[in-house]
């Protein structure tokens, strides 16, 4: 066993579909990454980011392949692999009808947070990403912003030691995406295992230590920022990511 | 550990519920309030309704040859009026004079009138009618009394029929009078007096009628009160998205499901609580005085008795609703696929009506209906406590399976996902019809049912052509045109190998022998009225028409199209959905059902189950034209010749069944499948979702 | 004229494209309305005719007890009547009598001498018949007893009156016959008046549903709400387009539902022994459609416009759902009120609203026209739904309600516009 939190081999998902036929969304991606690191997925829409990521969170069921969290098999231990992850995406909505402080404690609970530090966590989690304001006013009367900080803290209800982040500035604005991307480097720095995806290049620049750049359901590349400047000779992340998306399609 | 999710999961799933007040105030408050306001104020109305018919005036005229003795007869009548006056529930009548009586009673001038009829008169009129002959038989030589009257007025028929309730009496006291004075020796009254003791006590009658009603009645409360949170919960959790963060949770998909239907059937009884508890207090204020069905006196214990009863009832019902919500999309699915689990819940729940139906059956392995007559049974005071424990263990697995389907909606990516599955609707032509054909044929049955009742010819050839030809030919000629289907491919218009033939020519013999001895089998448990069975034999058409007309409209044109619709639209249709062996059963089922009369179903969805077993096997829809039309010309020719087989030894069955077997055998052997078929290999399904090839039948 | 507008048009149009493109739509206001009374009527009518296929199975067991010798010829046409089985009961008449309780034995005939007004007859006696009505095979058993009892009791005062010289024409002394003088086609017509007033607002009321909680809150939903309003048509033509979308969709659905239950009345007749051969029409008459067509109009344009403006404050598909179930529920609670057949058609009720429409099509689908009282119902409806328009428009000129920003449904509007003006003054 490799001692990378998630490693992922061979991952592989494939549709079928009345009028396209096979889909391959997902083609045999290896991927891994460590405890204290952020690895970026960067991709078009519909380069198959979303597909593996859901893979991972034990959503989707891969059709091959294999891959590990924290030593979990998806396939045979989704349970264990689901108390690992805290797992964002645009899909992943909040209940409306309850708080914030709710949120938290209910996703605290319900990922089997020991019951007697479950408050502790949850007034932590307030304090940390400043929700202390509106922590009892019912989510459905919060803005989009504060929705979206509330989310991210209920990843961290149960502490998993990883997380994986499916676009998760896509939706905010400047200020509230740098915000997000703090705290995510403040996770990378207590030790948590961080995927996210992304199709902002700047992004990918500022935050990551390693970035996968994904097309077509395949990992073209899988380096440091620098790694992948020295393999393509480009300077930046665009032009490397441009670099190989033509590759792949000639 | 397992508690602790669960726990979370229904916490939360119960508070969401009660913060959102308008979905509380609609499905709780507002029930409450309006259910006894309802029962109120349609008992007043009716109530109302009744007192005003029984105290009505009514005018009527009397005509006819024999007026005057009429007139005396209800004289005498209106006389006993007066001399009653404490009688104020009765009705009165009062005569008057007319010219035109029926121009009267249509114009309601007059409530209804009587006519006197001479004797002869009497004749002449049933000598035109003599479907009423008997009547004769009484009073051929006596005045008549024709009380006309209006059906389509309330009023009329219920005075006439008042009218005449009085004239049988003045009738028997005439009669008596007469006995008496040519010296019978009693009074008619003494006279071999029958009495009726009923030897059930007033509180077991209520029983018996309040204990039909009840699971109904609560079955409803549990689906229009757990409706609104199961619906919401799964199906309302895709569409907000809060689906797939519960999803990656620590909970695992038991948990969720068990908490959800536990949230749902706590909210199912706890509103069937309080509308007991509401009626009780209406009742016991005397607010509603509905029939005696609700007096009904039942002690706590029995109550106590009834709530525990009903305990897995709630959940089934939460359960099936849960399933639903699962495998629909969006709220707005689960709410039209609402209905239909609502009648299939309720349809069970009618047990209770059918005559002499007792729990030590067959039917206490049915769910719900089980239930439904065990608390008739607990009710009436005649429970089997044995039969109540596994019918409530019966009905309590139901519910379990129902939350483990629920559950595996869970696992299903394509329902989690969400969206972009629904391509087929996008796409339409040949992928859309694979999802909605059964929905066509259910339109197509409703549209047959109503045209068949209202469409007919002079001629009945006509009539035939039109229902049998006409209109099944252009059910699969519309498909094929709306959905862009291949004429060849949707109808199966292909060769079959030469042998199959053999088999067509055996088969069908036997195939008729085999479904008129099923006929009689099912006939054992579904047993047919007496005035339908005449109805049966009947012939449909008259004898002036030439045989080869009635070959040709009866079989020959029924076996081509309704082929074409069955094993060629629908079969086609449904290929992909169903392993080979289901979907002969549910294209025969469908069949049988477009023969409409209930007894008729059984035996001629055999005859489709056997027929689209052919079409499978030889991946063509000739053989199977060939085998219905020699089907039903053998039929019509067997019935023609007085040749009945339905009065055949098992030894005949038994024959019968070995050569279809036979048949089936040689068309085996001859087979070029029906292509594209669900679980054939080389599967094109996505892996993982691959059947495994089922055998042919 | 607004109405006639090209810009209207063109929404409409599309407003009715897209509705019968969406599934739900298309199954709660045309589908529905049609298939509905076909499969329940099917459904109920296999449903009779299955119980009395297992009722007629039942043979009723009968004991007899203490029947005197010489009316032995009883007991013969008891056994003879079909369905009776005489079962020979040796216990205790207790014992019977529990049997009945238990459903083992169906009834229980006891024979008794007559008391001292009954004996001057030879061979008189009383006798007392046993049943339970708790079950039914013995309530059926007891019809069957009872009707053969009275029989042989008939027969034999015959006997004994033509034995005291009573003559044929003085016994039987006169006929009494029941003659309903109305044609099937005029019951069909009355059983559709009395089933119309429920079931017509209802289907007006679920065909409009769908399409004025999907004309508001499910463009909200699907965001292209906002597209709406910018593109180059003032706010009122796009309302007008919606409102007479959904006033379109109810008054389909409301006529598919008239037209689906008329066409399946035969079935409703045929065991009322009525025969349907006679039938020249589908039961309404077509003089009456240009009325019947009027009031449905008009009771979907006002249907149409209230759930309009109680759905245009939902932001999505449920919460428009919940906003509308009360007024659907105050919308079936009228015809409660219907439920005489009988009900005179006065002044006073032309001039209530959605009660006097039903009362138009109640009569004219029997054939009356009371002119009065129609003019007078489509007056005032006609008022009704201009005062339905003008409250939606003035409701929708209000900016929050119209860009969906306002929180709550009509009853917090109404009451912030209220105690605005309340506290302004």
């Amino acid at each position: 066993m490799s001692t990378a939190s998630v490693r992922i081999e061979g991952l592989t998902k494939v549709f079928y579909d009345d009028s396209r036929g096979e889909v391959r969304a997902v083609d045999d991606v290896h991927l891994e990454c460590a405890s204290g690191e952020i690895l970026g997925l960067l991709g078009a829409n519909g380069a198959g980011k979303t597909t593996t990521l859901r893979m991972l969170s034990t959503v989707l069921t891969p059709t091959g392949g294999r891959a590990w969290i924290m030593g979990h098999e998806l396939r045979e231990e989704p349970q264990d692999v689901r108390l690992s992850i805290g797992f964002y995406s645009s899909s992943t909505a909040l209940y409306p009808k309850i708080t914030p402080r709710e949120t938290l404690r209910f996703f605290a609970r319900v990922n089997r947070y020991p019951a007697e530090r479950v408050e502790e966590r949850v007034e932590l989690l307030i304090d940390r990403f400043g929700l202390a304001e509106y922590a009892d006013s019912r989510v459905e009367k919060l803005s989009s912003g504060m929705k979206q900080k509330v989310s991210i803290a209920r990843t961290l209800a149960h502490d998993p030691p990883v997380l994986i982040f499916d676009e998760p500035t896509v939706a905010l604005d400047v200020l509230n995406a740098l915000e997000l991307r703090k705290i995510i480097a403040q996770l990378r720095d207590d030790g948590k295992a961080v995927i996210f995806s992304t199709h902002v290049m700047s992004e990918a620049e500022q935050l990551c230590d390693r970035i996968a750049i994904i097309h077509n359901g395949r990992i073209l590349a899988c380096d440091t920022l620098d790694g992948l400047r020295g393999l393509t000779g480009k300077h930046y992340l665009e032009e490397i990511f441009v670099h190989y998306a033509r590759d792949s399609q000639a | 550990m397992l508690a602790s999710g669960v726990r979370a999961i229904y916490g939360l799933e119960i508070r969401s519920l009660l913060r959102d007040h308008r979905t509380v105030f609609i499905s709780i408050v507002l029930p409450v309030v309006l259910m006894p306001l309802l029962l109120l104020v349609s008992a007043r109305v009716e109530q109302g309704r009744q007192q005003r018919e029984t105290t009505r005036h009514y005018k009527y005229a009397v005509v006819g040859s024999d007026s005057l003795f009429m007139l005396e007869l209800l004289r005498d009548s209106v006389r006993q009026d007066e001399s009653d006056p404490a009688d104020s529930a009765a009705p009165t009548f009062e005569t008057v004079a007319t010219t035109d009586a029926l121009h009267d009673l249509e114009v309601r001038a007059i409530e209804f009138f009587v006519e006197g009829l001479g004797p002869e008169e009497w004749r002449a009129f049933l000598a035109e009618d003599t479907a009423r002959a008997d009547e004769l038989e009484e009073f051929h030589d006596t005045p008549v009394a024709r009380v006309n009257f209006r059906s389509n007025r309330r009023s009329s028929s219920v005075g006439a029929r008042q009218l005449r309730t009085r004239l049988v009496e003045i009738r028997r006291v005439r009669r008596d009078s007469v006995l008496v004075q040519a010296g019978f020796p009693i009074h008619p009254d003494d006279f071999a007096t029958l009495d009726v003791v009923n030897v059930a006590s007033e509180v077991e009658v209520a029983g018996a009628r309040l204990g039909r009603m009840l699971t109904l009645f609560v079955v409803l409360l549990m689906m229009a009160g757990g409706g609104v949170l199961a619906t919401d919960t799964l199906a309302g959790e895709k569409e907000r998205g809060t689906l797939v963060t519960l999803l990656t949770t620590g909970a695992t998909r038991a948990e969720i499901i068990l908490a959800k239907l536990l949230a749902v059937t706590s909210v199912a009884l706890v509103i069937v609580l309080i509308q007991i508890v509401n009626l009780w207090i209406y009742l016991g204020l005397g607010l509603i005085d509905v029939s005696s069905g609700f007096s009904a006196s039942v002690p706590p214990a029995t109550a106590l008795v009834l709530f525990v009863l009903y305990v897995p009832v709630a959940a089934l019902a939460s359960g099936v609703l849960l399933v639903t919500s699962a495998y629909a999309k969006t709220y707005k699915e689960a709410q039209l696929l609402f209905m239909p689990a609502m009648l299939g819940l309720l349809l069970p729940t009618l047990a209770p009506f059918l005559p002499e139906i007792s729990l030590s059956s067959a039917i206490v392995l049915v769910p719900l209906a089980n239930i439904a007559i065990a608390a008739r049974d607990i009710l009436v005071g005649q429970a089997n406590w044995l039969m109540v424990g596994i019918a409530w263990l019966v009905t309590a697995a139901a519910a379990a399976y129902a939350g483990w389907f629920a559950a595996r909606a869970l696992e299903d990516e394509n329902l989690i996902a969400g969206a972009d599955s629904d391509r087929a609707e996008f796409l339409g032509g040949p992928a859309l019809f694979r999802k909605r054909v059964l929905q066509w044929f259910v339109v197509f049955w409703a549209v047959k049912i109503l045209l068949e009742m209202n469409i007919g010819f002079e001629d009945i050839r006509w009539t035939v052509v039109f229902h049998v030809g006409v209109v099944f030919l252009a059910a699969p000629l519309l498909m094929v045109w709306h959905f862009k289907l291949n004429v060849r491919e949707a109808l199966a218009l292909r060769a079959p190998k030469p042998g199959v033939w053999l088999g067509v020519v055996l088969g069908a013999p036997a195939a008729l022998i085999v479904v008129t001895g099923f006929f009689q089998l099912v006939n054992l448990v579904l047993p047919v009225p007496r005035e339908v069975l005449e109805s049966f034999g009947q012939a449909i058409m008259p004898e002036e028409i030439p045989v080869w007309q009635i070959v040709i409209l009866l079989s020959v044109i029924p076996g081509i199209v309704e082929e074409l619709t069955f094993r060629g639209a629908l079969l086609h249709g449904l290929r992909r959905r169903f392993s080979p062996v289901v979907l002969c059963l549910v294209v025969g089922g469908i069949f049988g059902f477009f023969h409409f009369q209930i007894f008729r179903i059984p035996s001629t969805a055999l005859l489709g189950v056997i027929l689209s077993a052919v079409t499978v096997l030889t991946g063509s829809i000739f053989p199977a034209i060939l085998w219905h039309t020699i089907n039903n010309a053998l039929a019509l020719y067997l019935g023609s010749e007085g040749v009945e087989l339905a009065g055949g030894s098992w030894m005949t069955y038994t024959g019968a069944a070995v050569a279809l077997g036979l048949a089936l055998w040689i068309i085996w052997l001859n087979r070029s499948l029906y292509p594209d078929l669900k679980g054939e290999p080389p599967s094109r399904r996505a892996p993982g979702g691959s059947n495994p090839r089922s055998s042919p039948p | 004229m607004a109405l006639m507008d090209s810009q209207v048009l063109t929404i409409y149009a599309h407003e009715v494209r897209s509705a019968v493109r969406e599934r739900n739509i298309v199954i709660y206001s045309i589908v529905l309305p049609l298939v509905m009374y076909p499969i329940l009527l099917w459904a109920i009518f296999a449903g009779i005719q299955f119980v009395q296929g297992q009722t007629e199975r039942l043979g009723s067991r009968v004991a007899l007890v203490g029947l005197p010798d010489e009316h032995g010829a009883l007991a013969d046409s008891l056994e003879n009547e079909k369905g009776i089985e005489v079962v020979p009961w040796e216990d205790t008449r207790d014992e019977a009598l529990s049997a009945i309780g238990e459903g083992r034995l169906d009834v229980l005939v006891e024979f008794a001498e007559p008391d001292s007004n009954g004996v001057a007859l030879r061979d008189n006696f009383t006798v007392r018949l046993h049943f339970n009505e708790t079950r039914d095979r013995s309530s059926g058993a007891r019809t069957r007893v009872e009707g053969v009892l009275t029989d042989y009791r008939d027969a034999w005062l015959d006997r004994e009156r033509k034995v005291l010289g009573v003559s044929d024409a003085t016994w039987a002394d006169f006929g009494i016959v029941l003659e309903n003088v109305a044609s099937p086609d005029e019951m069909i017509r009355f059983l559709l008046s009395i089933m119309i007033p429920t079931l017509m607002i209802i289907m007006i009321a679920v065909a409009t549903f769908y399409p004025a909680v999907d004309a508001t809150a499910g463009e909200r939903e699907r965001s292209t709400w906002e597209t709406m309003m910018t593109v180059a048509a003032s706010r009122t033509t796009i309302a007008t387009a919606k409102y007479l979308y959904v006033a379109t969709f109810g008054a389909v659905g409301g006529l598919l539902n008239l037209t689906a239950l008329a066409l399946s009345m035969r079935w409703i007749l045929a065991p009322l022994g009525g025969s349907t051969e006679q039938l020249t029409s589908a039961g309404i008459p077509l003089s009456a459609l240009p009325v019947i067509a009027v009031g449905t109009a008009l009771l979907a344009l006002f249907i149409a416009a209230v759930m309009l403006v109680l759905a245009s404050f939902a932001q999505t598909f449920k919460e428009g759902q919940s906003m509308i179930t009360p007024f659907y529920i105050l919308l079936i609670l009228p015809s409660i009120f219907m439920q005489d057949p009988d009900m005179e058609f006065s002044m006073l009720l032309a001039t209530l609203p959605i009660l006097n429409i039903i009362m138009v099509i109640r009569e004219a689908i029997v054939g009356v026209y009371h002119v009065p009282q129609i003019a007078v119902t489509f007056l005032s409806q006609i008022i009704f739904v201009a005062a339905s328009i003008g409250f939606a428009q003035w409701v929708l000129r209000n900016e929050e309600v119209y860009m969906g920003t306002h929180e709550g449904g009509l009853g917090r509007f109404l009451k912030g516009r209220f105690s605005r003006r309340a506290s302004s003054s």
